[in-house]
């Protein structure tokens, strides 16, 4: 309730969390992604679950309720919107995309289709910086590391080029920080050590992915493109290496802001 | 622009138009220490529970030889005789010296209000939090955070969590800075010109690449290095096995204790392995040793008059049974230990109320009964380290605790 669905500042209380626990009670896993209702397992009796109430035999359904769904609604277009735009978005997005959800009973795909015709995820300004693995991932399509490079790593190699700088980044690999995932806010990610490791990582570590690094004036024109600065552009024309070159591209604002 | 400047001529005016590292404001730590005063705290977490019956085992008291076995007083690597009653852990003797200057002292019996739930996770969050009930979920901060909070003049630099870990106990709105030894950076010098040009163009970009040299700079390697990638690849390898080797605690510890040299205030880090289950007699002089090194490498590290002005604590999640288990280790107790270090300590003695060791004088039989909150020995070196009012420290640092007596922990 907290975390996935309807958010900290939702209508629940602790009794609504310990009466939904109850009321799950009976439901168990059959093959992944299907469950089974056992009656004998469910704790005997109705569960009030926000001003509702559900009997202890029946299936019940939690969407019923109609402040969940508005309040989930406005949970996960906030989610959407911060990770995809920026750390305070545009609230006419998060508003078309909650009006989204709610028309068509939480379609995530046609909340999906609402974000990317909404004017504000199209506006060129670059507000939210990527999280390391996204940033990661960024780099190799934009310098078309070859799917085999990665695929082909050994578990050490992996450790060593990708998950040990991660960490270095402040994203420790399946192993979040709190239960609530990963940061959404740039400055956990744009702190000393972060930006270090992201620099280091750019500057030493895509060379080891593929045959040759492209021209690093080249590539200014491939990754950052249209968005290329003064900084960058002269920085990639003066460098004596192509992985400085290259690197400094990645490490830069430009780069690292999508 | 690039097209009527040489590359040459554009580095070297660049270095003298704010990108260099001398002129950046904020490596300049202006009048910070008027402001902030000279005291300084480094708190050190000890992740696992360590044994405080153990590490100061207090053989005066009748029961403890039918609980514990010999305090080791004569054995071939003896435990240090403290007072008549307590003695020190031998795998401690190299901070005696410490000791007998009364830079080292100790407050046995204590705990953080955790009880019964026996959890290292709870305990630790509990420890980082601050708070008095563990059920308490009105603030994920950690304590030291609030501490910043009510510190006029702390800023990011103010404040360092080091090493790799999480470390909830500085998480919150006061912003802080964290660093590990491995996050290290090798560059080529002319990457490092250009790379500060890039961050110029974005200013939280360019405050934090900024800081992210100064701290490299003075990490024990060079930022620095001519040679092929090869060679920038290969340096980068050693120095993050030479930071993952045995010298980790000495490396971060030698970091902690550069960071106070200068702007900050405040640092903390964790030591790991003191969940001692078994075999006790072979795993706690690890982390004993580990702990040690990392007190004496703060001494070395700080030198002088800042280490006058240094306050080391040490605290764990909770104590261990009294009794010790069939496998040769004690498992999760309550009433535990605290170290405290520096050379403004009044050391030199092992304080608290002590509860006994007779069955009926444990807590439920089985632990050390605690006889005061380790918070309250905290709040009271915040109180003389930092002029916190007892009032602020007992509303906001640590809410709902009494801080009792003042038990003038510092000279």
């Amino acid at each position: 309730m907290e975390l996935h669905t309807l958010g900290v500042d939702g209508p629940y209380t602790q009794a609504d969390v310990t009466q939904l626990a109850e009321l799950l009670t009976g439901l168990t896993t059959a093959t992944p992604a299907r469950m089974n209702f056992r009656k004998n397992m469910a704790e005997p009796g109705a569960e009030t679950v926000l001003g509702k109430s559900y009997g202890g035999d029946k299936n019940a359904n939690i969407r019923d309720v109609e402040a969940v769904l508005r309040d989930l609604a406005r949970h996960i277009a906030l989610k959407l919107a911060v990770h995809f735009t920026a750390d305070t978005p545009d609230p006419a997005l998060v508003a078309a995309l909650e009006q989204r959800f709610l028309e068509t009973d939480g379609d995530l795909a046609q909340v999906t289709e609402a974000l990317l015709t909404h004017p504000t995820a199209w506006v060129p300004e670059r507000k939210n910086v990527k999280q390391p693995f996204q940033f990661m991932g960024s780099a190799q399509r934009a310098l078309a590391v070859p799917p085999t490079a990665m695929a082909s790593l050994d578990e050490r190699t992996m450790r060593r080029i990708i998950a040990a700088h991660l960490v270095q980044m402040g994203h420790v690999w399946e192993k979040p920080a709190g239960t609530n995932g990963l940061s959404e806010k740039d400055s956990a990610w744009i702190a000393p050590q972060g930006i270090a490791a992201r620099l280091q990582w750019a500057i030493t570590v895509p060379q080891l992915l593929m045959d040759e690094l492209p021209d690093p004036r080249i590539f200014l024109d491939t990754a950052p493109g249209a968005f290329k600065t003064p900084a960058v552009s002269f920085a990639a024309n003066a460098t004596e290496t192509r992985w400085d070159g290259v690197g400094l591209i990645l490490a830069s604002s430009t780069f690292q802001r999508t | 622009m690039t097209d009527a400047l040489s590359r040459r001529a554009f580095l070297s005016r660049s270095a003298l138009t704010g990108c260099s590292l001398a002129t950046s404001p904020l490596l300049t730590p202006i009048s910070f220490a008027a402001t902030l005063g000279e005291n300084r705290l480094v708190v050190i977490l000890l992740r696992g529970g360590m044994d405080g019956l153990d590490v100061v085992r207090p053989y005066g008291d009748p029961a403890y030889a039918a609980l514990r076995g010999d305090a080791g007083l004569t054995a071939s690597d003896p435990a240090i005789d403290l007072d008549g009653f307590h003695a020190m852990h031998p795998a401690l003797r190299p901070l005696l010296p410490l000791w007998n200057n009364g830079q080292l002292g100790f407050a046995h019996a204590v705990s953080n209000p955790f009880r019964d739930k026996r959890s290292h996770f709870d305990g630790q969050d509990l420890l980082e939090a601050g708070l008095s009930n563990p059920g308490d979920t009105s603030t994920r901060d950690g304590w030291l955070n609030r501490v910043l909070q009510h510190m006029d003049g702390a800023q990011a630099e103010t404040a360092y969590a080091i090493g790799r870990e999480q470390m909830s106990i500085l998480g919150g709105p006061a912003k802080t800075q964290r660093w590990s030894p491995e996050a290290d950076m090798v560059l080529s010098p002319q990457a490092i010109k250009l790379a500060r040009l890039i961050m110029a163009e974005d200013p939280a970009f360019d405050a934090a690449f900024a800081q992210a040299m100064a701290i490299a700079d003075t990490d024990g390697d060079a930022v620095a290095m001519s040679g092929s990638s090869d060679n920038i690849m290969m340096t980068v390898n050693q120095n993050a096995k030479q930071a993952n080797k045995g010298s980790a605690e000495r490396r971060i510890a030698q970091f902690a204790g550069k960071r106070p040299r200068e702007e900050s205030r405040i640092a903390s880090l964790s030591i790991n392995g003191w969940d001692t289950h078994q075999r006790q007699d072979v795993s706690l002089p690890k982390a004993l040793g580990r702990l040690s090194d990392t007190i004496l490498t703060l001494q070395q590290t700080l030198t002088g008059p800042v280490w006058n002005k240094t306050t080391v604590v040490a605290v764990t999640e909770f104590g261990r049974t009294a009794q010790i288990n069939g496998s040769g280790g004690s498992d999760h107790g309550t009433g535990g230990l605290m170290i405290m270090a520096g050379g403004g300590l009044r050391g030199g003695r092992v304080i608290g109320d002590w509860p006994g060791l007779a069955e009926a004088q444990l807590y439920e039989r089985r632990d050390l009964m605690p006889t005061r909150d380790l918070r309250a020995h905290i709040g009271w070196l915040l109180h003389s380290l930092f002029a916190l009012p007892v009032s602020t420290i007992e509303a906001s640092i640590f809410p709902g605790l009494d801080m009792g007596a003042d038990p003038t922990l510092l000279r």
